[in-house]
């Protein structure tokens, strides 16, 4: 299968198609849970308004955990089989995870502040994995630039990607883990979602919909890339050739 | 329904947030688009191959 999905010129005609799809339903999704949480949920029992700002903090939050198992995944698949377009998909998705990390740390912060009277908790474990998080995709982008060629950037930014994975379970598991200010999980749960359907329904439709467009902007950005790479190469060949 | 919605006294924060999300994710894929049009420009201003039938 990755011998079959690593082929560029599949990948481009894939993708062309894939793209307005997904930046569609993404930007559909992600505006009916933008009306729902202004315009349509009740205030929260306990917290009031300002749960509304859950509905950007979850997906983004969600998004930054995923993008940086996709970027890990990718990285491990370059890793063994050395497909060029697994470290294409690797390096597109370093910034616009750092982007989606940056949103749930700064909403997550904004929330917090009217939430539990305080803007940043150093003791809460799960803030500052998830702000270790940022560095890793910051010093993923910084390791691959500093490097000087595209060979060693795959290679160094592989291992560090591989490597920085083992932070996503603490953010997971850091509220039971340790004492932490954030609730338990509300929504994947051994017995189900503690939320009701009304604040439950339009979540998991942003969720869904931040992902798809997540999913249509790295496709943009590696098709960048993909190109970026075609013309570097053919400008290096006329060199050679001159 | 009114247009603007109205909060209580975090009204601020809400509204920040949103703007917050809204700036930052639209930077993202304005950039996102300008680069890939950059890219696709640079690809097409390539003189063609030796032996390809634009030549």
């Amino acid at each position: 299968m990755w011998s079959y999905l690593a082929n560029p010129h599949r990948f481009m005609a894939l993708s062309q198609r894939l793209q307005p799809v997904l930046y569609t339903l993404g930007l559909a999704l992600i505006a009916y849970s933008v009306w729902q949480a202004l315009y349509v949920v009740p205030p929260e029992r306990v917290q009031g308004d300002v749960a509304r700002i859950l509905f950007i903090h979850v997906p983004s939050a969600w998004l930054a955990m995923a993008s940086y198992v996709g970027m890990a995944g990718a990285s491990l698949v370059w890793f063994i089989w050395r497909h060029e377009l697994a470290d294409i998909a690797a390096k597109s998705i370093a910034p616009l995870g750092a982007v989606y990390t940056a949103l749930c740390l700064a909403t997550g912060s904004i929330w917090g502040k009217p939430t539990w009277g305080t803007w940043w908790q150093w003791d809460d474990a799960r803030m500052v994995s998830v702000l270790v998080m940022l560095f890793l995709y910051l010093g993923y982008m910084a390791l691959r630039a500093a490097m000087e060629t595209r060979q060693k950037a795959a290679r160094a930014g592989a291992i560090l990607a591989m490597v920085g994975v083992i932070n996503i379970p603490l953010i997971k598991f850091s509220v039971d883990w340790f004492t932490s200010l954030h609730q338990d999980a509300s929504v994947i749960r051994a017995d189900g979602p503690s939320m009701s359907p009304e604040y439950l329904t339009p979540l998991l439709g942003g969720a869904l919909g931040h992902t798809l467009l997540f999913s249509a902007l790295v496709l943009t950005a590696m098709r960048t890339e993909v190109r970026m790479r075609q013309v570097s190469r053919a400008r290096a060949a006329l060199l050679a050739g001159a | 329904m009114d247009l603007v919605p109205t909060f209580d006294k975090n009204a601020a924060y809400i509204w920040v947030v949103f703007a917050l999300a809204g700036l930052s994710l639209g930077l993202t894929g304005l950039f996102v688009v300008v680069r890939a049009r950059a890219a696709k420009r640079a690809l097409d201003q390539l003189p063609p191959k030796p032996g390809s039938p634009d030549t």
